[in-house]
Formats: structure tokens, C-alpha cells, sequence
């Protein structure tokens, strides 16, 4: 073994700096003797397991350098070294890398120097063949142990040999066996010099020999050398793997908390990184949960898992191309309804793209402070679902006419309600309208209004109203001699003047006329009944709507409030009797505020005294008020339009809040008080249908119960008599909106249709008795118009 | 490892013997080099001063051959830090690709406290905090020092 190599002496002794001092620990004081040992081992030692001490010791001692310690170091150094020029160099210069001292340096063509063995690690662990210092691209690097000779100064001569797929040149072949020797598959036991053919027969090595194991993820990734790897027993490699070297106050500890585990796959992988890409390719990610959690990834096992988390906790589109494309998903119902719109439009059914559109609305309303108490405590997210299939389950009413797509803005749709409406009134005969019954429509207000009505909104000047209902609401509520109410009443006085002589074009004759009507009933002279007879004869041009509106007004100007609540009793009566249902269609507008406006007259024509304010929700508060007793003026004049409206349904859906199933109540309260007045009308229209009153009540009592489906459903439809599809469409629409402020979902507004004409209006009413109540209460404290308004709006 | 913990011990000898004016270093465990508490003082004239900003510097195992990492954990708003519980920095020396082995910690946070006195809002995680600081400086020094008054004192 000595002899093999000679040459190999002979150079490493000038150099060898540390091979002599391995050598010097291992085999004692005999310099000569342990040159000429190792370099016989290497030689002998490739492949096979002979010469073991000799080559093991070398190796070790050789390859990191980390097992000497530096007394010895400096000792054997000297030793070996002699005056060979070595020590010097050794003792004075430590790596800038590892902070080690340098056996060999390594010289880059920038001139940096590291150690021969950070150079390999870089080059042959990390791939890289930078320069350490300064990252200048070293193709190549010499080992020398020269600790000045330049980069540029090394001639081909000075090289011994190269290795050029780590870019090293060789000083020295001395200088080259001992980084050879770092490379090869050394036994990590400090005692055992055998190296290995690779790593399964590593592995096998130190099971056998050591009864050791060595990390396997360690030996794939870690990027140091063989021998500096980690022998572990059994249990020392389950805490590697799960808990790493943390040891608090342990001197050796490096901060390796174990090998990450992928709790899906039962796999440990070597770092997160690892572990991360492993996930990424192998597990699903939910990117709605990482977007709204941040930082905080959340996996899923499979495609499978995570759809089904989809389903659950969001919007995935079921539509079949896009689950091929596997990721449709939105966070929001209103996204995914917007993707349905968007891509899918042309193949949803009108009704499935209506109630899309429409829930986009509601949805966004749903939020709104007013629907607040009415959601209790559920999430957001159990209410969207219940919204949902609500929204799913109901289609619109089958008999009803297809909408065209634009119907899908909600001024439009309006419009076309109202003109339908309009249309169908026209059209209808002239049947008194019973309660309950049909909704046919009254002979005389459906005629007069079918043509001119448009015309009457223009006509009437909503401010005036407005300013009415106010002034209205002031008497009411305040003491009626207040300056402002007086200067109201002069205001008034114009207005209905004014009013007046525009309906009656200004003929003289039929001014004077109403005049002396209006004085005689003044006087007692005639009745209130007598009272509308003759208007309606004199304004027998005008529409109800702006006659309602006419006789508001002048219902307004007595200061007795007996003849006033008279007035408005006989023309709820009146109109009850002769009208058919009330142009519900503006109700259905539920958001523009402005709107209620014109559609306060529309309501008008059906003697709404309060105006703008009256709607569906109004007639919910009435009832609360009723019960309460407490209704403020505005609430009444709603609650009077609505009676009259009202009243034909009420008796099917009494407890529906647009349509005034309160009547019963309203009667007893109109006698109490202002509040009363409002429910007079009511009160008075149910009269007239003398039987209605009486049904009505029951009627909405047991509403409730037939409701629990209809409230189930979540609206509020009022019943409508099945009889008049047409109508009972309109109607539904209006009460479709009117009950998405309290339910409300997207399902509603259209819902509302269907439900409405298909099941009877019973069932809506159902939902609308709680909500009456919120509602109720709500009114109480805003007292009027102002609250009512906004309801409405909701309602 | 051994290597990587002589480099490290070399170089926590050094910050400890010479340390960097405004920044305190200690070991989170004395019997871990890896991980260094940093404590640093806000720049001066910068919107940070007068803050006392934690960080946390970990040292792989690889260290030096790649680089360590160093968070913030007071919070700071500041174009190059995320402003949230992770206070994640970008800075130029250590991006892997930018890592050189001859690195020094003591440059790491020397780095550091001129990126606080200098963001650096081309290369920002914290978009809104580099628009300020791009666009309107005062009241990006407003909300950094109103930031560090809330935070870092």
C-alpha cells in the first residue's frame, strides 16, 4: 500500500498541510510513516473494503477538517509541515467563507480566495461557479496552496490535472486527491473510514455496521458532504423528522424544526419549500379562501375535496362548461349571478336570467340597514343560501307574459307593469269589484283612468303634494293653529283652486260649481257622499287618480276635521266601490326614491291622501298602528290609498302588508283619532263591500297560517285572487317589491309573480306579519311620511 | 453545520464587539447562533426615528451559501416592509439571486437601517406606502411617524 504511490509523497509533503496533520492525530508522531499510509490506502482503497483504518482515518480527517481540533491542528502542522513553508500559511489564514482555516486555496480569475473545500461546495453542492465574494462567473477556479500566486499568473505548466465538470484546476495532484476525496460517499461515523459505492450502499453500510440511519430527505436535499451527514438511531430520526435538532440551549442546535409533514399524503418533505411545491402539484388550492384570508393557505386534498368546498362555502358555476373548466367559481352570489348573466345568458330560460338580474339588486339591498333586524343572527352566508333556493325554487308566474329582457331595469319594468295594468283595466268590463273576489275593476275609474291617466301625473305637481301631505301631517300632529299650518292651508287653498279650474278648463260655470259644492258640504248642506257624486259628475273628464288628488286637497281645507275624515271616508268608499285595484305597478319600483313621486299619483287616483309616502309598506305599518293605535296622519293616507286598493285583496290576504288587509282594525282606530282618519278610509272602503270588512279580518288571521308557505317562500304576497292572471301579475310585482325590503331576496321580486298568481296571494301574506310588526314599530317612532316613505321604498 | 456555526459565531463576535451604532444584537437562545434579536433604532431624520424597531434575524443552516432572514417584528409602514403581523423586508443583499457567501450580518443590518432611512419604492411590497412616498412626502412622513409613534415606541 505504501509504495503504491511515490510520486504522491513526495509532492505531499511540501503541501499537504492537512493530510499531515490528519495524518499526524490518527497515526501518531510518524510523519513519514503517515504520508505513506494514506496515499497507499487511497490508491488501494478504490472500490473495495480493504486497508479500512488507513483510508477511513485519512478520509476523515482529510475531508472536513471539522474533526481536528485546533491545538492539534497547529501541532501536527508545525510537525508535519516542518520548514517546508506550509505553516505559515495555515496558521495565519482562515476562509472569509467558513471562517475555517484554509488547506488549499482556491483562486478565482478575480483573484478572490476562498478554501479549497467552500469552493467544492459551492461548485459541486450549490451548482454554482461563482465567485463566493463577489459573484463573478469563476468557469474555472485553481487549487493551490499558494497564498499569493495571482489567478492570470498560473501557467499550464503549473497545472497537475483538472476536473472540467466542476471547474477545478489542480496545483498538485496531492491537492486533487484531497478534494476527491471529499466527494466520495465517506461513512459519517467518525470512526469508520469506509467509503461506499453510493448512496443505497451507504445506507446499507451504516445499518449494518452502525446500526445507524441517515436521513433520507437529508441525503437527497441537504447540500453538504457525505461524511457530514447525520447518523441517527431509530428514534433520534423521528425527531429529526418531526421536531429537528431544536434543543433549546443545546450548543449544536441549528434551527431545524423537522421535516415538514403533507398532512394529506402522510409524506415528510425536506424543507417548506419542498413541501410547498409539492402542494402546489399535488393538492388544491381554494384561491377565494387565500385571497380573503391572506397569507394563510388553504389546501384541499383533490380537485374532488375542493369543489365540494366550493359548493359549500361558495358560488361555483354548475353550468357544465364551466365545470370543465373546473375553476368557475365566485366569493359572491352577486359575481356568480353576473358570470350567469355574462357567459351563460343566452342559454338561461328569461325567468332564470330575470331572477338572476334581479337578485343582483336585492342582493345589494339585502345589506341596507332597514333589512338589518329583520335577518337575525344568521351568517351571511346561510342567508344568501336560503335567498338562494328561495331564488331558485320560484319561477314567475307561468301565465303571465314573458318580459322582455329589458324589463330587467327596474324603471323600465315599472313603466311596463303600469302600462299593462293601465291596459288590462281598460279592457276589463265594468264589474263592481267585490272583495276578495276578482280583481276586476271598477267600471268607472278603470275607464277614466285607462286614458288620461299618464296625462295626471304630469298635470299635478308633486310638490304640491308633498307639501300637502306635510301640511297634512302638521295638522295632525301638532297643534292645527300654528302659523305654518296656517299659511299651509292658504297654500292649500290655492293649490286646490288652482287644481280645480285646471280640470274643469277653466269653465267658470263648473268652478262656481265645485264652489258652491264645497260650501254646501261646508254647511251640512249636503252629505260627503253627495259631495263626490257631484265632483265626480262635474270632473267627470279627469281621471280618479287627479280627482282623488282634488278631493284630498279639499278634504284638507275643512277645518272640521269631522267633515275632512267625512270627505276622505266617502271617497275611499266611493272609490272602493267604483275602482278597481290601484296602479300597484310604481310600488314595484323599489329603489327610486324619486319615483314614488309620479307614482304617488298613480296611487292618488286610487285617494291616497297622503301622497308620496303611501305604499305598501305604509299599509304593513298600518296595521301595526291600527293595533297600536297610534297612527300618525301619513300613515293613513297611505294606509287609505292602499284600503282602497287594498280593500278587493284585502280579504284574501289580510295580513299582507301592501294590501291593506288591516281594514277591521283601521275601522275601530279611525274613530279614535287622527290615526283615525286614515283608517276611516280603509275602513269605509271595506264597509262598502259590506261583506269584505268581515272576511277580510278573518282572512287575515288565518293568513298567517296559510302563509307559513308563502312565508316560507319569503314573500309577502299579498293574496290575489287567482282569477285575474294579468292583474294578479302586476300585483304580485308590486308586492314583490314591496316585500324584498323585509325578506327580501333576490327570489321576490319575480318570485312574488309566481307565488302570487300560482299559489294564491295567501301565501305571501304570510311572511308579511312579522315584518308588519317591525315595520309597525318603525312607523310608531318616525310618526309619519318621512318613515312611511322610506319603508315604502323598502317595503 | 459546524461550518455554518463558526462563520456565525465569528461573525455574532464581531456585531457583539463593535456593534453598529443603533442596533442592539442578542441571541433569541443562547444556545442558537442561528436565530439574532436585533433591536434598531429608527434613523435619524427619517419618519422612524425615535421608534425602537425588533427584528428577527435567522441564520440557515446553509449559511453562508445562502442567506439569512430577517423580519420585522414591530410593526412598520414602510414601502419595503409588510405592514402586517409577518413584516417581511425586501432588500436587494438578500435576494437569493443577489447573495454572495461573503456577506456579512453586520452589512445585512447596516442594509437595513439605510433602507429605513432610504425605502426604496421601486422595489416595495407595500404599494400604498410607496405612492405616498413617491407622491407626497410629507404626508408619507406623516403616517410613518404616526405609524412608529403607534408602534415602535
Amino acid at each position: 500500500m505504501e509504495s503504491t504511490e511515490p510520486n504522491g509523497r513526495g509532492r505531499g509533503r511540501g503541501r499537504g498541510r492537512g493530510r499531515g496533520r490528519g495524518r499526524g492525530d490518527a497515526q501518531g508522531p510518524h510523519p513519514l510513516n503517515s504520508y505513506g499510509m494514506p496515499r497507499g490506502g487511497r490508491g488501494g482503497s478504490r472500490g473495495r473494503g480493504t486497508a479500512v483504518l488507513d483510508e477511513g482515518q485519512r478520509a476523515k480527517l482529510a475531508a472536513a477538517g471539522k474533526a481536528r481540533a485546533d491545538a492539534e491542528l497547529a501541532r501536527t502542522g508545525k510537525e508535519n509541515t516542518g520548514g517546508e513553508g506550509g505553516g505559515e500559511e495555515v496558521e495565519a489564514e482562515v476562509c472569509f467563507i467558513c471562517a475555517s482555516e484554509v488547506e488549499h486555496n482556491s483562486v478565482a480569475p478575480c483573484n478572490h480566495r476562498t478554501c479549497h473545500i467552500c469552493a467544492l461546495r459551492m461548485r459541486a453542492l450549490y451548482k454554482t461557479k461563482d465567485c463566493a465574494h463577489c459573484r463573478t462567473a469563476a468557469p474555472y477556479v485553481i487549487f493551490t496552496d499558494d497564498a499569493t500566486k495571482r489567478y492570470e499568473d498560473f501557467t499550464e505548466q503549473d497545472i497537475a490535472s483538472v476536473h472540467e465538470n466542476i471547474g477545478i484546476r489542480y496545483e498538485s495532484s496531492d491537492i486533487m486527491d484531497d478534494t476527491v476525496l471529499l466527494l466520495r460517499y465517506n461513512c459519517p461515523d467518525p470512526s469508520c473510514d469506509r467509503f461506499c459505492q453510493g448512496w443505497p450502499d451507504l445506507h446499507r453500510h451504516v445499518k449494518q455496521e452502525h446500526g445507524k440511519k441517515i436521513c433520507d430527505l437529508c441525503s437527497r436535499h441537504k447540500k453538504v458532504f457525505t461524511h457530514e451527514h447525520e447518523l441517527f438511531t431509530d428514534s433520534e430520526l423521528q425527531k429529526h423528522m418531526k421536531k429537528g435538532d431544536d434543543n433549546p440551549g443545546a450548543i449544536d442546535q441549528s434551527g431545524f424544526k423537522g421535516h415538514p409533514l403533507c398532512r394529506f399524503c402522510g409524506e415528510r418533505f425536506y424543507g417548506e419549500d419542498e413541501l410547498y411545491v409539492h402542494c402546489r402539484d399535488k393538492h388544491e388550492r381554494c384561491f377565494l379562501c387565500d385571497r380573503r384570508e391572506g397569507s394563510q393557505p388553504s389546501y384541499y386534498q383533490n380537485f374532488e375535496a375542493l369543489s365540494a368546498h366550493f359548493r359549500k362555502e361558495h358560488f361555483p358555476c354548475l353550468e357544465r362548461e364551466c365545470q370543465e373548466q373546473k375553476f368557475v367559481v365566485f366569493d359572491t352570489e352577486m359575481d356568480f349571478k353576473a358570470h350567469q348573466l355574462e357567459v351563460h345568458g343566452n342559454s338561461l330560460s328569461k325567468d332564470v336570467r330575470r331572477d338572476a338580474r334581479v337578485v343582483d339588486m336585492a342582493g345589494f339591498e339585502y345589506r341596507a340597514p332597514y333589512v338589518h333586524e329583520r335577518r337575525g343572527g344568521g351568517s351571511q352566508r346561510e342567508q344568501r343560501a336560503e335567498r338562494d333556493g328561495r331564488g331558485r325554487g320560484r319561477g314567475r308566474d307561468p301565465n303571465a307574459e314573458p318580459i322582455p329582457a329589458s324589463s330587467a331595469q327596474p324603471l323600465r319594468r315599472d313603466e311596463q307593469a303600469f302600462q299593462r295594468q293601465m291596459a288590462i283595466q281598460s279592457a276589463q268590463s265594468v264589474t263592481p269589484r267585490t272583495f276578495g273576489g276578482s280583481l276586476t275593476a271598477g267600471p268607472t275609474p278603470a275607464q277614466s283612468r285607462a286614458g288620461p291617466e299618464p296625462p295626471s301625473q304630469t298635470v299635478r305637481p308633486s310638490p304640491n303634494v308633498e307639501a300637502a301631505s306635510q301640511s297634512l301631517a302638521n295638522i295632525d300632529l301638532s297643534a292645527p293653529a300654528t302659523s305654518s299650518a296656517e299659511q299651509a292651508r292658504a297654500l292649500r287653498h290655492r293649490v286646490v283652486i288652482e287644481r280645480a279650474s285646471t280640470m274643469l278648463q277653466n269653465d267658470p260655470t263648473k268652478l262656481s260649481q265645485f264652489r258652491n259644492s264645497i260650501s254646501y258640504f261646508k254647511t251640512s248642506a249636503i252629505t260627503a257622499t253627495a259631495l263626490i257624486e257631484s265632483f265626480f259628475a262635474l270632473f267627470s273628464d279627469t281621471t280618479s287618480s287627479a280627482l282623488g288628488t282634488l278631493i284630498r286637497e279639499v278634504a284638507d281645507l275643512y277645518e272640521d276635521k269631522a267633515k275632512s275624515d267625512a270627505l276622505r271616508t266617502a271617497w275611499n268608499d266611493w272609490r272602493a266601490i267604483n275602482e278597481d285595484y290601484p296602479s300597484l305597478p310604481v310600488t314595484s319600483n323599489p329603489n327610486s326614491s324619486s319615483i314614488p313621486l309620479g307614482w304617488a299619483n298613480k296611487t292618488s287616483n286610487a285617494a291616497s291622501s297622503s301622497g308620496p309616502s303611501s305604499s305598501s309598506k305604509s299599509t304593513r305599518v298600518l296595521k301595526l298602528k291600527s293595533s297600536t293605535a297610534q297612527s300618525s296622519r301619513s300613515s293613513v293616507s297611505q294606509t287609505r290609498s292602499w284600503g282602497g286598493t287594498s280593500t278587493p285583496s284585502s280579504s284574501v290576504v289580510p295580513s299582507a302588508q301592501p294590501y291593506p288587509s288591516l281594514p277591521p282594525p283601521a275601522g275601530s282606530a279611525s274613530r279614535t283619532g287622527k290615526g283615525t282618519v286614515s283608517t276611516v278610509p280603509w275602513v269605509a272602503s271595506s264597509s262598502s263591500a259590506p261583506s269584505s270588512a268581515p272576511t277580510s279580518r278573518p282572512a287575515s288571521r288565518a293568513a298567517p297560517r296559510g302563509n307559513t308557505k308563502g312565508a316560507a317562500g319569503g314573500d309577502m304576497f299579498p293574496a290575489l285572487p287567482p282569477a285575474k292572471k294579468p292583474q294578479s301579475t302586476i300585483f304580485g310585482y308590486g308586492s314583490g317589491m314591496v316585500r324584498r325590503g323585509q325578506e327580501a331576496s333576490s327570489s321576490f321580486s319575480w318570485g312574488a309573480q309566481g307565488s302570487g298568481s300560482a299559489e294564491g296571494e295567501t301565501g305571501g301574506e304570510g311572511g308579511g306579519e312579522g315584518e308588519v310588526g317591525v315595520e309597525g314599530k318603525r312607523k310608531g317612532k318616525g310618526n309619519a311620511g318621512k318613515k312611511g316613505r322610506v319603508i315604502m321604498n323598502w317595503g | 453545520m459546524a461550518s455554518s456555526q463558526k462563520r456565525i459565531t465569528k461573525e455574532l463576535a464581531e456585531v457583539l464587539g463593535n456593534p453598529p451604532e443603533g442596533i442592539a444584537v442578542n441571541l433569541v437562545d443562547e444556545g442558537n447562533v442561528h436565530n439574532w434579536n436585533i433591536v434598531m433604532d429608527g434613523p435619524e431624520g427619517s419618519p422612524y426615528e425615535g421608534g425602537k424597531f425588533k427584528l428577527l434575524l435567522v441564520l440557515p443552516t446553509d449559511y453562508p451559501f445562502k442567506p439569512p432572514k430577517i423580519s420585522f417584528k414591530t410593526r412598520i409602514w414602510h414601502p419595503n416592509v409588510t405592514f402586517d403581523e409577518h413584516g417581511s423586508m425586501c432588500i436587494g443583499i438578500l435576494k437569493p439571486e443577489a447573495w454572495k457567501p461573503s456577506s456579512k450580518i453586520m452589512s445585512v443590518l447596516t442594509a437595513t437601517q439605510n433602507l429605513l432611512a432610504e425605502p426604496v419604492p421601486d422595489d416595495a411590497v407595500e404599494t400604498s406606502a410607496a405612492e405616498k412616498f413617491k407622491n407626497d412626502r410629507p404626508l408619507f412622513n406623516r403616517e410613518a411617524r404616526e405609524y412608529t409613534r403607534k408602534y415602535a415606541k
